[in-house]
């Protein structure tokens, strides 16, 4: 699949808000390294910042953005596998609006 | 406890095909660490499963129902025994403090939550069970469920809403989270998986605990625990409550080795304490709440919780 075309074009802003605790930071690194194996070239930004989270009307950590808009939340008990097909699925439909 | 008799026969079995003869300390001590280790691992296993289970019953959503439009003591004594069923990290202290506000739960019952959560922690509850019986597991849960109800009234009565962070009153309205309600197999499944999550996350911090435990169990000399921490010194559940502050997160680590000190001849009161300080007084749980909370409020909040622990833990001394 070729997204490095799109790539170019569209700016993903992908981010990870959390409140910082290990949770979160292991969602962060698993986003990074999707986003990575994907060809996403942008660097995956991280905000432990839980007020920042709390403003955007979420009440769970941690939070998925991609360009400022909510994607995901709260951290769901399934298998890393799992956690990975959802993480790409969010990248996919963000490259094809 | 007889229940577990298969589990010493197992450990004398295992000795034995090691060929360590069975006498003296050494054998004991082994024999020790690892009935405990087999035993400790079963209880994790099997009592996180259940709570889980019964926790999947409880999403945020539903708990802000059952909490809101409560008569004043009634709440209280809701918030306090969810709080024992549900786990507490710092990740999710905040989402939840402003959740249970802005859905209408008074700061009092809030508090009541906020304060039996972490106290009363499912792991403590099975190593207490495990390791010192029922009646010293049930203790636990009821003084910290008691002191949750009793600091959440008294806070409640205070009207300390001015000293919780301003712009927590100024947020909009999250919309509510669509709850998906999952069917029997989807519960079992999120419970075993969490089951497995935390019991490897917690049974190496168990595993050192047990050794240190076995170790002061053969080799440490009871007069050394009585006359440094027993009944003897007045101060003794002041220093154990300062000392388990920063030992947070390591309930599973920590309480095997109290256990042996308990046998040494440490008060259970102060060993209780000792152990509601290491589960409920936490410095990244401070850091974390005081995103919401005005310096007032938080040193009030662990003022409160800590010294209900001082309290509980003398109290368990002269009453046992």
């Amino acid at each position: 699949m070729n997204t490095s075309d799109k790539e170019t074009k569209t700016f993903l802003n992908i981010t990870v808000l959390g409140s910082g605790c290990p949770t979160c930071k292991k969602l962060f690194n698993l986003v990074s390294r999707v986003a990575k194996e994907m060809g996403v070239m942008e660097e995956v930004k991280y905000v432990p910042d839980i007020k920042k989270v709390m403003k955007l009307g979420v009440r769970q950590t941690p939070v998925i953005t991609i360009r400022g808009k909510v994607v995901m939340t709260g951290f769901k008990m399934e298998s890393e596998e799992e956690k990975k097909e959802s993480i790409k699925k969010l990248i996919l439909t963000a490259l094809s609006e | 406890m007889s229940l577990f008799y298969p589990v010493e026969k197992l450990a004398d079995v295992i000795l034995a095909v090691f060929g360590v003869s069975p006498t003296g300390t050494w054998y004991e001590s082994l024999h020790f660490f690892i009935y405990d280790s087999i035993k400790i691992g079963l209880l994790l296993a099997v009592i996180i499963f259940i709570v889980s289970f019964i926790r999947s019953y409880l999403p945020p959503e539903k708990v802000k129902r059952l909490l809101t439009n409560r008569f004043p003591v009634v709440g209280n004594i809701l918030a306090s025994l969810i709080g024992v069923v549900t786990p507490f990290c710092s990740c999710s202290a905040v989402p939840l403090f402003i959740g249970f506000l802005e859905s209408g739960v008074p700061l009092g019952v809030t508090f009541s939550y906020l304060i039996s959560a972490p106290m009363v922690n499912e792991v403590a509850i099975i190593l207490l069970l495990g390791m010192f019986g029922l009646k010293v597991a049930l203790l636990y849960v009821s003084s910290g469920v008691i002191l949750a109800i009793v600091a959440g009234v008294i806070l409640g009565k205070m009207h300390l809403e001015k000293w919780v962070e301003d712009y927590v009153w100024e947020l909009e309205r999250a919309e509510g989270e669509e709850i998906q309600i999952p069917n029997f197999s989807e519960r079992m499944k999120e419970s075993y998986r969490y089951t497995k999550e935390l019991v490897i996350k917690v049974y190496p911090y168990v595993l050192v605990g047990v050794g240190l435990g076995a170790f002061i169990h053969g080799y440490v000399p009871a007069e050394l625990i009585s006359k440094i921490a027993g009944a003897g010194n007045p101060f003794a559940v002041l220093i154990v409550v300062l000392i388990g502050i920063p030992l947070y997160s390591n309930a599973a680590g920590t309480i095997p080795i109290v256990r042996s000190l308990v046998e040494k001849g440490l008060p259970i009161g102060t060993a209780l304490a000792f152990m509601m300080s290491v589960t409920a007084l936490s410095l990244p749980e401070m850091i974390i709440l005081r995103n919401v909370l005005k310096p007032k409020l938080l040193a009030l909040y662990f003022g409160i919780v800590g010294l209900g622990i001082v309290l509980t833990g003398y109290l368990f001394n002269i009453v046992l």
